[in-house]
């Protein structure tokens, strides 16, 4: 996690991807399994919450 | 044919300027849906006795922000950025032979910024300074504007305008100047990085908010024996559109986050480092939608609490829009929404009457927002020489701005209001509404309240 640039011309010259989970696919997803727990989360809860 | 071609390679550089031109006043005039929304909102959260008070207070910050920023606001951007720590602060006092480096390139920003300036005035020769003051003035609104909502239904308007200037026309502006300008001594020093103004905007504007609750206190019966009673909004379907038409300006708010000048080759942020639209575009919609889910899950589907959870959203991730993954933005965005509640209901304890929860939305997430980038976007370099983005140069940043340019002002400036009897309306206005008292109008004429007679 962070910047997957060692210098700033590499991020200011930077042509494909710039996001800090560049290095670290395996966080990217974890938050996207975590995205869609909430997801469901909430669609349960819709029918619960009163 | 040839001779076409040569006419239309000739009127490029006008395209080129033209398009930028054209970007920022397309997007400035659109991000006034911002200010339609907080009318909207602001109306709808108070009592029908205060309605048009309540309006015209919010109104009335768009020309009362605009003439000051007009007048010093914009040369404060440009005049501060090196100072105190960098450079000289900059003004009509500045002998420009005496400048070399980055002071004198930051110094040629700073002609143009004065209200007597001919790049401010009808010219062929700048096409663009106009268009930048007109953003950065919304900007300004905007931020006073966030201060409006917390503190209605019981403040004097005149005592509100001197506090809008101060926070729409200095305050957040010195923030914007050390922390969001490509000179400013918070990034070149600290590596600072705040893209869509999680803490140079809302973190600012928040807390100096609470500064000024501190001393007005809270409404009549908003308390009793210390305990929190209901003010019910009159009109919750207003508030409700309201917010959405301020997620709307938003979309149009961070995109003027983004450079976008006739010569470039890319869209950048305001440090420097490459940004896209189609970036914004995933983020914030994203963002929005975690931090309704998160405003909805915590609130338990109160519906204001819920529709804020969606700014609350936004708001958390602003800070590192431009370098987060989608699938981050959404947990973060869950994650400072969910919070966003909790502070609702800790305002509460202590007795604070913040009545549309602008320290939690704006001043608790903002600070959150401004932190997050030195855990989840540390280490970028965003410019040669700089430090790289860090959770240190986070916190400093982040504390400047929310506490020592919010807070400490906010609080100051409305003590000083309250000791010479110009901060709050007295109780007999606030009890019959200031519609009427001050106004000598009601927003519901034909309108009875009385409760219906059985037959």
């Amino acid at each position: 996690m962070g910047s997957p640039f060692d210098t700033a011309e590499g991020y200011v010259n930077a042509e494909g991807a710039i996001h800090s989970f560049v290095g670290s696919p395996a966080l990217a997803t974890i938050c996207l399994i975590l995205s869609v727990i909430i997801t469901l989360w909430f669609l349960y809860r819709s029918f619960t919450l009163h | 044919m040839e001779e076409q071609a040569i006419e239309g390679l000739a009127a490029l550089p006008f395209l080129k300027l033209f398009t930028a031109e054209a970007y920022y006043y397309i997007t400035g005039v659109l991000m006034l849906l911002i200010h339609v929304g907080f009318l909207a909102y602001e109306g709808g959260v108070a009592r029908s006795k205060n309605f048009l008070a309540t309006m015209l207070k919010n109104l009335m910050t768009v020309p009362i922000v605009g003439l000051t920023f007009f007048f010093f606001g914009f040369w404060v951007y440009n005049a501060f950025p090196l100072w105190p720590v960098t450079g000289p602060l900059f003004g009509p006092w500045t002998d420009p032979a005496s400048l070399s480096g980055v002071a004198s390139d930051a110094y040629g920003l700073v002609v143009g910024s004065y209200p007597w300036s001919e790049a401010l005035a009808p010219t062929k020769s700048d096409e663009l300074t106009g268009v930048f003051w007109m953003v950065f003035a919304l900007f300004a609104m905007t931020t006073a504007s966030i201060l409006s909502g917390a503190v209605i239904e019981r403040i004097q308007m005149g005592g509100y305008y001197i506090l809008a200037v101060v926070l729409g026309s200095f305050c957040w502006v010195l923030a914007a100047a050390w922390g969001w300008n490509y000179y400013g001594w918070w990034t070149t020093e600290w590596g600072w990085h705040d893209f869509g103004c999680a803490v140079v905007v809302h973190g600012v504007s928040g807390m100096f908010a609470l500064g000024v609750l501190l001393n007005l206190g809270p409404r009549i019966g908003r308390f009793v024996d210390g305990k929190p009673q209901p003010i019910l909004p009159h009109n919750i379907s207003l508030t409700l559109i309201g917010l959405f038409l301020i997620f709307i300006g938003f979309f149009f708010f961070l995109a003027d986050c983004v450079i976008f000048l006739p010569d470039y080759t890319g869209l950048t942020t305001i440090y420097g480092g490459p940004v896209t639209l189609a970036t914004l575009a995933m983020n914030v919609t994203l963002a929005l939608s975690a931090g309704l889910i998160g405003g909805y899950l915590s609130s338990k589907a109160d519906p204001f609490l819920t529709i804020s959870g969606g700014l609350a959203g936004i708001i958390t991730v602003a800070g590192g829009l431009d370098l987060y993954h989608p699938g981050l933005v959404i947990v973060l965005a869950f994650a400072g929404a969910w919070i966003m509640p909790k502070g609702v209901a800790m305002m509460e304890k202590f007795g604070i009457d913040d009545v549309v929860g602008a320290v939690p939305v704006h001043g608790i997430t903002g600070m959150i927002g401004g932190i997050l980038p030195g855990i989840f976007a540390a280490g970028y370099i965003q410019q040669a020489g700089q430090p790289p983005i860090n959770l240190l140069g986070q916190l400093g940043g982040t504390f400047i701005g929310a506490i020592l340019l919010g807070f400490v002002p906010g609080y100051l400036v409305s003590l000083l209001l309250k000791s010479l009897g110009l901060l709050r309306v007295s109780p007999e206005f606030e009890e019959e509404g200031l519609d009427l008292k001050e106004l000598g109008v009601s927003a519901y004429p034909e309108q009875t309240f009385a409760a219906p007679v059985k037959a």
